[in-house]
């Protein structure tokens, strides 16, 4: 544990070194919001993150991508190059005075550099690293070359979404299965912590992007190993009664429950139609005991559908949302980014958090803390470190180097 | 020798569904103590779903390794019980919807009368608290609302369902809170109260298109399987894959009751099969006849067929089982794909070597990130009359060994039974279930070198409201008896 000078966060007492690329991020972010001094260390020339967009104002600059904002913030960052002689003594420097290390290298690597577990442990005996790779550190597809869609087909998500007439579709834009990763090795290290505060040892940890994703999916496994059957894709246009409706600005998910517990949704959504002079008597009489998706008759689906379809096409949005609260009734917009940046709910836990981009001559909205705590909160404090930001900090004022010392680490290209 | 990580770490769980579930399935998994608490009117949605609580698989994945106690919570002297379990605790965790937990007398106030340094977790949908705090949801709304819907599926068509997404982000973060508060408690002292929203824990990975539209002014849609610095990048139709089922047919009646379920009475006419040794004899043209119905539908079909008639129909997952005995028949071939993504220079001419390097490859328009991107749409149609000439395993294979990025969209049946990294890792583990028998249970994505993640059975409904009464809270065989006939336990 490194000097506590002030318990701000529930990880204050601990450092981090953060050697991961765009694959592992979001396990370090997690860490420092909780309160961890994450140093990130980047190769000289910064990290191939920042070569993600979106970037700000689309200026293509790895001092302005916006996917790099995203996923280090409250972190400090140092260049260095660790395939160096000198670069790899550094890293040992530092890790006898940090509590974990994460990285996403391939696997092999970071022995080749004499960096991996047994080589640190050496160091300092009670250090914990968590690996991040796609599939994992040994086995027949650990060498496999991965995607961000390709572990998201491999890891059964994408079998069942989109339509059946298409390919099956991953989440579009920035990859998802990296952050997926990131936060499972997030929890490997907290628990390594645990661990090691019940026992003094450190420990390693083999994170698996693959299985990542493979966690979250299982009811494919249930239902074919339960049933020997497989969910497949339906999409919305087959389904006579689907769960996504055109609305007067877009799309809005709104399910009609089967049995007699769906009658408490059911009923209220009716209420809501008739209050708009929108719900037909086929509706307004009909025995929701009775409803079941699967057996009722397509005519008595299509009577249901049709009035809810035009209601929904007659409303916002927003008035959906404000409706659903008043009539108690689980219909959620399909929101874009627009109308989460003006969610009232989001607004009224203060969940955005504005940080200063002084470099920008701006400032900048963030998601806020992932959780609101009566003790030592998460917290979003700081914007994601310029390339080397916090070299002089911490080589000079932390660890005690020269001037000297650090204009040669940098004439060498080691910083 | 790897330990158990939490051992000793109690846990009072009153969560249902997933999000709660699968946080606390962690910690079980990791070792610690959990009792989940619910009560016949007010069971774990899984258990409705089922023809009876103790026979859902789906329950069994998310609640592995916890005790269940059956509470009716209506009942004050349930509540007293329940308090006791909370008082007992390390940590109190609900995911009801924002203020129902505070209506049983079981808010974090009321808990820390009993339990002072207790660390209570809330994790609803929207928060505790604001204006849509008690606004109740499933993980397919928040989804919706948190983005992720929006930027799934095709420019030209509303979004597909994507499933309860979101239920998967917030347990991640859940588990990093309650481990990093016991830290903070072993060093202070103090527990405390965490309240975690669905639809905050979501957004932080939508992050990077938030901020696009806080700076740019953009909102992102729908892009299909498009990447801007990639292509080709897709899921490329593959080879159909030929599918076989097995048909339980042992005697004369069950001959008759297939025909009849098949919609082909005709065929119990037929002379040549009448009999069992017939059958047999016959069994090349038997299997015509059969195939000429099954290869028509799915696997799922002839099973859905068969079922009521109480033919049993099993799928061969190897398919070289079929032939093997005379009471195996082909059904129709499956749709496969697989997603490739071509992103750098290299990569692309490993892909085109992988192909076979097809004259189309040389033309100039696709010589180029940018030519492929402007091109995609016939690019991927060019892509797809190589891939659909092998089967999607082969395909993932010749392009990974060929250096390109490629996987399999694997379904129920290939992550179970031919993904051969997750048999490795092991990540599916063979639990037995006392009533449901052999089940997979998923485990931990990440594998630690001190600490084991022992995956064991879900509880069957109430199964240790005896232990936890007798053996932890310490009532008398007598009072728990009197609770039984009151309906306290229920």
């Amino acid at each position: 544990m490194s000097v506590t000078t002030d318990d701000t966060g529930m990880l204050s007492p601990y450092r981090v070194l953060d050697m991961t690329n765009e694959q592992g991020l979001l396990c370090g972010k997690i860490l420092a919001d909780m309160g961890a001094d994450v140093i990130k260390i980047e190769k000289p020339g910064g990290d191939s993150s920042r070569n993600i967009g979106p970037y700000y104002h689309d200026e293509i600059d790895p001092e302005k991508s916006l996917y790099w904002f995203s996923y280090n913030t409250n972190k400090r960052g140092i260049t260095l190059d660790i395939e160096t002689a000198a670069g790899k003594e550094i890293v040992k420097e530092l890790v006898k005075t940090a509590d974990i290390v994460v990285e996403s290298f391939p696997p092999g690597y970071m022995k080749s550099l004499g960096l991996d577990y047994p080589s640190l442990e050496k160091v300092k005996p009670d250090i914990i690293v968590a690996s991040i790779t796609p599939f994992g550190q040994d086995g027949p597809y650990s060498r496999f070359k991965a995607s961000d869609i390709g572990i998201y087909a491999m890891g059964g998500y994408m079998s069942s979404i989109g339509d059946g007439d298409r390919p099956p579709v991953r989440i579009s834009h920035h990859p998802q299965t990296w952050l997926h990763a990131g936060g499972q090795a997030a929890q490997g290290a907290v628990l390594a912590l645990y661990w090691r505060e019940m026992t003094g040892e450190g420990q390693y940890i083999d994170v698996s992007t693959h299985d990542s994703i493979t966690r979250f999916t299982p009811e494919r496994v249930t239902t074919f190993w339960d049933a020997e059957k497989k969910i497949t894709r339906r999409g919305t246009r087959r389904a006579i009664l689907g769960r996504i409706w055109e609305c007067k600005d877009g799309y809005v998910y709104a399910i009609y429950w089967g049995g007699e517990a769906g009658k408490r949704w059911n009923l209220p959504l009716v209420k809501w139609m008739d209050s708009k002079g929108m719900a037909t008597d086929f509706l307004k009489n009909f025995d929701w005991d009775t409803f079941d998706l699967v057996h009722n008759p397509e005519d008595t689906l299509r009577k249901i559908a049709e009035p809810t379809s035009e209601f929904f096409k007659s409303q916002t949005k927003a008035e959906l949302l404000q409706g659903a609260l008043e009539y108690n009734v689980q219909v959620y917009p399909i929101n874009s980014a627009v109308e989460i940046a003006n969610n009232l709910q989001l607004k009224a836990r203060d969940y955005w958090v504005t940080l200063e981009h002084p470099e920008l001559g701006t400032s900048i909205m963030y998601p806020g803390a992932f959780a609101k705590t009566t003790e030592v909160p998460p917290q979003v404090l700081r914007r994601a470190p310029f390339i080397g930001e916090h070299n002089r900090e911490i080589y000079l004022g932390e660890m005690g180097y020269s001037e000297e010392k650090l204009r040669e680490l940098n004439e060498s290209r080691v910083i | 020798m790897p330990k158990k990580l939490l051992e000793g770490v109690k846990i009072c769980d009153f969560t249902r569904v997933i999000v709660g579930p699968l946080t606390t399935k962690t910690l079980s998994d990791y070792g610690a103590e959990v009792i989940k608490i619910e009560g016949n009117n007010n069971l774990d949605v899984f258990r409705i779903q089922a023809p009876n609580p103790d026979l859902s698989a789906a329950f069994n994945q998310w609640n592995t390794g916890k005790m269940s106690v059956t509470l009716n919570l209506n009942d004050p002297r349930a509540r007293e019980i329940a308090l006791k379990i909370a008082a007992w605790a390390d940590i109190v965790i609900e995911n009801f919807a924002g203020g129902v937990i505070s209506k049983l007398g079981l808010s974090y106030e009321n808990i820390q009368k009993v339990n002072p340094d207790v660390i209570m977790l809330s994790s609803c949908m929207q928060g505790q608290t604001g204006p849509f705090a008690r606004h109740p949801g499933w993980g397919f709304q928040l989804s919706a609302l948190s983005g992720f819907s929006n930027i799934t599926g095709w420019p030209d068509r509303p979004p597909p369902d994507i499933g309860v997404y979101t239920d998967f982000i917030t347990p991640q973060y859940n588990v990093c809170l309650l481990i990093g508060a016991l830290l903070y408690r072993k060093r202070t002292g103090k527990g405390m109260y965490i309240d975690t929203a669905q639809f905050e824990t979501g957004l932080h990975f939508i992050a990077p298109l938030m901020l696009d539209y806080f700076v740019n002014g953009r909102a992102a849609n729908r892009m299909g399987n498009r990447s801007d610095s990639a292509a080709p990048h897709n899921a490329y139709r593959c080879k159909d894959e030929p599918r076989y089922c097995r048909i339980g047919i042992v005697s004369d009646e069950d001959w008759k009751k297939c025909s009849e379920a098949a919609g082909h009475p005709e065929w119990a006419e037929d002379e040549r099969f009448a009999a069992s040794e017939t059958r047999t004899a016959n069994r090349n043209e038997l299997q015509k006849l059969v195939e000429s119905w099954t290869t028509g539908l799915n696997v799922e079909d002839v099973m859905n067929a068969m079922s009521p008639a109480g033919i049993p129909v099993e799928r061969l997952v190897d398919s070289n089982e079929y032939g093997s005995a005379g009471n195996t028949f082909r059904c129709k071939d499956e749709e496969r794909w697989c997603a490739v993504a071509v992103t750098t220079g290299e990569e692309w001419l490993n892909f085109c070597r992988v192909i076979g390097n097809p004259a189309w490859t040389k033309e100039s328009r696709f010589s180029t990130l940018e030519g492929r991107k402007e091109n995609e749409e016939e690019l991927d149609r060019l892509v797809e009359t190589w891939t659909t000439g092998y089967l999607a395993f082969e395909v993932m294979t010749m392009m990974q060994n060929g250096g390109v990025p490629a996987g399999v969209v694997e379904d129920g049946e290939d992550q179970l039974e031919h993904d051969l990294q997750t048999r490795h890792r092991n990540l599916f583990r063979e639990v037995e279930h006392p009533r449901l028998g052999k089940l997979r249970s998923v485990a931990s994505p990440f594998k630690m070198s001190k600490a084991s993640c022992e995956v064991k059975s879900s509880p069957l409904l109430g199964e240790h409201n005896e232990y936890v009464l007798k053996e932890i809270l310490g009532y008398s065989d007598e009072e728990v008896v009197g609770f039984v006939i009151d309906g306290v336990l229920g």
